[in-house]
Parts: structure tokens; sequence; C-alpha cells
């Protein structure tokens, strides 16, 4: 087994450049895709031509005192052509004392958008109609802000265990989806080495060699799955301590669910490997079924959001939706091994059927 | 070139079958998705659909009552008592907030006692459950008309210690209305002289509202994905093609084409050929296809049909170029390394040009490196089209496009190994 698995670290070593190129790529992809514009939503802001510039940067100083979302000024025509394209969901027009939400499709963030420039709005506008019956403005709004120090409501949340509400962080679960679709590749690349060596013939003269069969599966599929391993913890790593994102409190949990979703990677790997026939054929598959997963798992959307039984159904398919469920569950609301055990028994179990089934087809073919 | 074409769309004929059953998974994709994302987001807030339990253990006509003894027991004068009076009758603040709640038409409110309520909340029969304690209406009306006491009368909202987006959307809502009303409190009490003409409702009413831009279809989803999915398709079909080069490679064919004399730039552009019959038929079939199922365009005119024709024309070119360009690749590298690299490349325009990824998730520089890629542009156009229906304002696409053909066609004959390099 070992020889096996040395031999592949020894034919990377002599050209590494694949290897780093491939890892490489993935981390600093997932790093850029993941690091969205200081995770606020950024939101395009332009004024009719009557306005000033300063009383534009009065409105978007006030629009920005929100965590959610970060307004720019920008000129009219890109900030319409963007919300055009679909680039943009909504753009804002500001006038004199009031304000038009540019949109073409109507989507959940258009909603919240509004409600928040709504907001804004109607707060500085009753302000703004107010201080015009005092009589000095300043102390007036001075007033105002000292008087709201102390509200006449405010409001509690928690949860029914009297905790408070963990508020989702959907840029963490941009983070692991992204971390866990990217790794599907290099896996990929990693697990056509059987592939490539059944068609160079290099597998027969092994499988003449003293060597076991199970070795030389357990040589190349344990190889693929440090190669990913690494990948992804060098990623959270990077996250962790370059950009702040808190992973180290439940590292070791993390390291274990990590590792079951690259055994079942590896073994979904090997399913494919066992259907095609040569590495080509091997990587078209990978490339059209891949990113069917992230979209099916809901990876892009906010949790809740796919409620099509149907598509739920398919995705309890992928191992990429139990992986995100077991990370989130344990990044994000401190569940133990005992909560996530679930989503780790279906990983295994679908590991466990897409290596037994691929070996299988490998086997039955002539090599 | 001739025979070469042939001999590639042979190559392809023989595994008609698998590229059918891709097409059909890409079909059923497209079906999936738009499914899926038309069922959240042209049907707006149907994910949002909550529940609320009011659980408010306080009595607003007794509180109300209270209030009025309180202020007839005061010092004012009788008008300031009538005044107040009515007024405490039209904010009072229990009343209002489910007021608020059943004008959302996602969010149905009903009345529950605690237990019941912390039962349905736990059973996850319900989102959220919003207390309303005891006294809160003297309290609040005190506070609110006379500055009365240090205020702060709490609501408790109560959920699943797993926000959701549910939660979020109702913590704002109630949020705004307390913050409604605190601010309206603090300006009452800022201003020193007490003015009743300002109209808060005057200036709210007029503010805002929607700006849906002019002469735009909103884009479906199932228009969305049909050519976002038909785009993946593609590419993923460029890669098929580029990676036989290596099989050929690998067998020798190339060698023994260059044995008959053939120059090899006709091999290349046999591949381009086929590829850019085989995409234009395979997108082709997948627009065709959503036509018949979802009736994706209805009472569109036939110059639109067209055009669409024309651009697919095009990005049918862009993809053969693309191929060019991997087969020159695959002729440069290791056989080994070609594989990944091609992949790669796939991978890196695939969430790059928004076709793996949703554009909306990513930063916008690499939105912008985007546009550059033969998908991301491609699609742009397509949805440019399919909303304006304005060939003219397309131009600077079409000549982006026609650019990067150029550039993609030029660097794959540099790359093309020279004659006797092989």
């Amino acid at each position: 087994m070992f020889t096996v698995f040395w031999a592949q670290w020894r034919k990377e070593r002599r050209s590494p450049f694949m290897l780093i190129i491939f890892l490489s790529l993935s981390i600093v992809g997932t790093v850029l895709m993941s690091m969205t514009t200081n995770n606020k939503m950024l939101i395009d802001v332009f004024g009719v031509p009557e306005l000033t510039t300063a009383e534009e940067t009065a409105w978007i100083q006030l629009l920005n005192q929100s965590e959610a979302y970060q307004f720019k000024m920008r000129a009219e025509q890109p900030s319409r052509d963007a919300v055009r394209e679909g680039r943009a969901d909504v753009a804002i027009k500001l006038s004199e004392n009031n304000y038009k939400i540019i949109s073409a499709i109507e989507s959940p963030n258009v909603v919240l958008v509004e409600q928040h420039v709504f907001h804004v709005f109607a707060k500085e506008m009753q302000i703004r109609e107010a201080s015009t019956h005092s009589g000095d403005e300043n102390q007036f709004r001075a007033d105002v802000e000292h008087n709201l120090q102390r509200p006449a409501l405010t409001l509690q949340t928690q949860a029914w265990d009297g905790n408070p509400i963990v508020k989702y962080d959907i840029n963490l679960q941009f983070l692991f989806g992204l971390t866990l679709f990217l790794v599907i590749y290099t896996i990929g690349f990693k697990v056509t080495g059987v592939l490539m060596e059944k068609t160079t013939g290099v597998w027969n003269r092994v499988i003449l060699s003293p060597v076991r069969k199970t070795e030389m599966y357990l040589g190349h599929l344990i190889y693929s799955f440090l190669i990913g391993f690494i990948q992804i913890i060098i990623v959270f790593l990077i996250f962790h301590y370059g950009f702040g994102y808190q992973l180290m409190e439940h590292f070791d949990m993390i390291l274990v669910i990590c590792a079951t979703y690259m055994f079942t990677m590896v073994a979904f790997a090997m399913l494919l490997a066992g259907v095609m026939r040569t590495p080509e054929q091997f990587s078209s598959l990978l490339s059209a079924t891949v990113p069917i997963m992230p979209m099916l798992g809901g990876i892009y959307v906010p949790p809740g959001t796919i409620t099509n039984k149907f598509i739920l159904g398919i995705s309890e398919l992928f191992p990429l939706t139990h992986a995100m469920k077991a990370l989130t569950g344990v990044a994000m609301f401190n569940e133990s091994l005992t909560d996530v055990a679930m989503p780790i028994a279906k990983l295994l179990f679908i590991g466990v059927i897409c290596m037994g089934v691929g070996i299988n087809l490998m086997e039955r073919r002539k090599a | 070139m001739g025979p070469f074409f042939k001999k590639d769309l042979l190559i392809l004929w023989r595994e008609r079958y698998d590229t059918l059953v891709m097409t059909i998974i890409f079909l059923i994709m497209i079906i999936i998705l738009g499914y899926t994302t038309s069922s959240w987001v042209e049907k707006k807030n149907e994910s949002l659909q909550m529940t609320v339990a009011i659980v408010n253990e306080d009595n607003d006509p007794s509180g109300l009552i209270a209030f009025k003894n309180a202020i007839a027991s005061s010092s004012l004068t009788s008008e300031a008592q009538a005044s107040l009076g009515l007024q405490a009758e039209q904010r009072l603040p229990a009343k209002s907030l489910i007021q608020i709640l059943d004008s959302i038409d996602f969010v149905k409110s009903i009345p529950m006692d605690q237990d019941a309520a912390m039962q349905a909340l736990k059973n996850k029969e319900i989102t959220a459950m919003i207390n309303i304690p005891a006294g809160f209406t003297l309290a609040t009306l005190n506070k609110m008309l006379l500055d009365d006491g240090e205020g702060g009368s709490k609501i408790t909202l109560t959920a699943d210690q797993r926000g959701s987006m549910s939660v979020d959307v109702l913590q704002d809502v109630v949020n705004e209305f307390m913050q409604q009303v605190n601010l309206q409190t603090a300006i009452d009490h800022a201003l020193v002289t007490k003015v009743d003409q300002y109209s808060k409702m005057d200036q709210t009413l007029t503010l805002g509202g929607r700006e849906q831009i002019a002469g735009i279809e909103p884009l479906g989803s199932f228009q969305y994905y049909t050519f976002a999915i038909s785009i993946i398709a593609s590419l993923i079909l460029a890669q098929t093609v580029a990676l036989k080069a290596i099989t050929e490679k690998r067998e020798h064919v190339f060698n023994r084409i260059l044995v008959t004399g053939s120059h090899p730039a006709r091999y290349l552009f046999g591949k381009a050929g086929s590829i850019f019959c085989v995409t234009f038929v395979q997108f082709a079939l997948l627009i065709v296809a959503s036509q018949f199922i979802f009736d994706l365009f209805p009472n569109r005119s036939i110059k639109f049909w067209f055009g669409m024709v024309f651009i697919l024309v095009l990005y049918s070119l862009c993809v053969a170029a693309l191929t060019m360009l991997f087969t020159s690749l695959t002729f440069r590298i290791k056989e080994s390394a070609a594989t990944g690299i091609l992949t790669l490349i796939i991978m890196v325009i695939g969430c790059a040009g928004g076709s793996f990824t949703p554009i909306y998730i990513l930063p916008d520089w690499i939105k912008y490196v985007g546009e550059w890629t033969p998908n991301g542009l491609s699609l742009s156009i397509f949805i440019s089209w399919i909303q304006h229906d304005n060939l003219a304002s397309l131009t600077v696409p079409f000549l982006r496009l026609g650019l990067l053909c150029i550039v993609m066609i030029v660097m794959s004959s540099l790359l093309f190994p020279r004659r006797g390099r092989i």
C-alpha cells in the first residue's frame, strides 16, 4: 500500500507544477469568491441632476449606517445597466427629499433593501420636518438623539431556551460551500490517476507485482484523500488567521467532518471513474455533474429558501449537502458530535455505496 | 479541412447517445433549477411565510383607562387632557403592532397563551412568539405622551435558537415599528413648544416607491437557466472534444495525419468546424425543448428569433475558438497534465463567468473579469437580447465577443505545434 502511495508522491515531486497550480488556484479561488466586499451587499446610488454632491453624500452617510448594505455613488447609466443586466438587484435614485428603488426583478433582497432605505428616509424626513418647528436645529437634533437613548419601546430577542438567537452567518456558509465544492475538482484530478495508469498499462504491470489489489486502490485513494484534505485545511487556516473567521474553536470537529466528506468524495470520484473508460471522459462527466451539487444543495441561498420537496430529495443524494449541514451545525450552532452524527452517518453511507459500486464497475471491465 | 471536419463529426456521432444523454441531463437541470428559483423569486415571499403567536399578557382597554385616570387626576388643563386621551386611543402600542403584523401578507398572527405558544414553538408550528408584558400599555403611553419614567417597556420575541430568514425579517418589522414609535416620542419631547401642525404621515406617504426599468421584461428564471445551463453544456462539450485530441495524440492519430502531408492547421480547423455545428445543434435543441416545455418566450416576433439565431451563431463560433485553444493546449502540455489543465480552465471561467456560481456572491472585480470570459459575456448578450430586443445596443458586446474569438484563435495558432515540432 505504501509503495503505491509513495510512488504517487514521487511522481508528484518530480513534476509538482500541476498539483501546485491546482491547489493554489482552488485555494485562491475559494478565498477570492468567499470574501465578497466586506461581507456587505453593495448597492449603487445615483442622484437626479438637481441634487448637490453635498446632499448626496449626506444621504449616503445615513444609508450606510447599516450592517448589511454598503451604498456607493455611481453614475446613473452604469447603475441602471447593472440592474437591467441582472448584475445587481437594486439601485437607488435619490431626488430632493425622496428616492426611488430601481429594480428589474422581485427578490427577497429587493424587499429588504427597500425596507432599510424607507426607514432611513422616513426617519430623516421626520426629523427635518419637525426641526423646522424648533428654534435651534442643532440643539433639536441633539435633544432627539438624547431622547432616543431612553426609548419608549425595546425589543428583546431570545431563543426558547433563553439563550440569544444565533444569527445565521451566510458568509460562513459560502466559505464552507465553496471550499467543499472546489476541492471536488482536486480530488477528481487525483483520482484520474487510476484511470491514467489503466490506459497507459502501468496498472497491469503493478498487478503482476506482489502488491495486492486492495493495496493498489488504497494507495491511490489515500493519496487523493490526503491532497484534498490538505487543501481544505489550508483554506480554513487562511480564513482563520487571515480573515478573522472563528474556526479554531471547533477545529477538531471540522476536521472530522471534512475527513468524512473527503472519503465520500473520493468514493464518489471512484464511482464516476468506474462508469467512464478514459480519464478524458471522466473529466467531462465530473465537470458536468459537480456544478449541480452546490446549486441544488442550496449553497448559494439562505437556508430554508429551497422548499421544493423534490429538490430537497435529490440534494440528499449529494455528499456536499450533508457535509454542509454538519459543518454549519458545528461552526455556527456549537453542535456536538452526537448532533451531527446523522449527517456524518449519511456521508459514510454514501461513501461506502459509491466506493463499492465504483470499484466493482472498475474491476468488472477489462483493465 | 473537409475530411477532418467529417472525422470529428463522425467521432461525435459515434458517441451520439452519450451526448444526447448529457443534453437530457442538462434539460432536467434547467427544469429543476428554473422550477426551484421561480418558486422563490417569482412568488416572492412564499419562503418567508410564517405564523407568529402573540402572547398578550396586558389588557389594552384597561391600560388605556388607567392612563386616562392618571391624566384626569393630574394638573393638566381639561383641553390638554382630552387631546392626550385622544392621542392615547389612536396610538395604542400593542394594537398598532398587531395591526402592522397583520398588514404584511406573509405574516399570520394568532393570539395564544404562554404555554401553548412555547409548545407550538418547540414543535416548530410557529416561527416566533411575541410577548407583550403586563402593564405594557400604561407604561408605554406614559413614556410616549408624558415622558414619564425611564420608559423601556420591553417586548420579547422568542424563536428557535437557529436564526432563520423569517425570524430576521420579523425582527426587522418589529424593530422598525418600535423605532418609529421611539423616534416620534423623541421628537415630541424634544420640541420645546408642542406643535401639532406637522403631520408625519404626509411625508412618509409620498416617500419611495419602485421604478421598474422601462421597457424591460423581468427575466424569468426558466429563461435565465435555459441560457446559463446551455452555456455550461457547451463549455463541457468543448472540453470533451478537446480531450479527444489527447486520445488522438496518445494513439498517434495526429502523427499519421502529418505523414499524409496535410497541414496541421486543417486538423485544428476540422475540430473547430465540428464543434461549431454540434454546439449550435445542442444549444438550439435545448432552447427549442425549453420553448415547448415551458413556453419560454411567448409571443415573440420573428425578428426576435432571427436575432437569437444570429447570437447563437456568434456564440458557437466562440465555443469553436475556445475548442481550438483547448486542442492546441493539449498538444503543448504533457498528456497527464492536459486533463487537469482543461478542467481547471473550465472551472475558472465557469466560476468567474457566473456559470457555476451565481454572480451575486462574487466580488465586483471578479464580476468584471467574468464579463470577459466567453461564457459570461455570451450570457449577458443573450439576456440583454431577451430583454431589449435591440441589436444596436449590443454592438459593443458583439465587438468584445468577436475580439475574444480572434484572441483565442490567434493564441491557439501560436500555441499549436509547428511542422516537425510535434
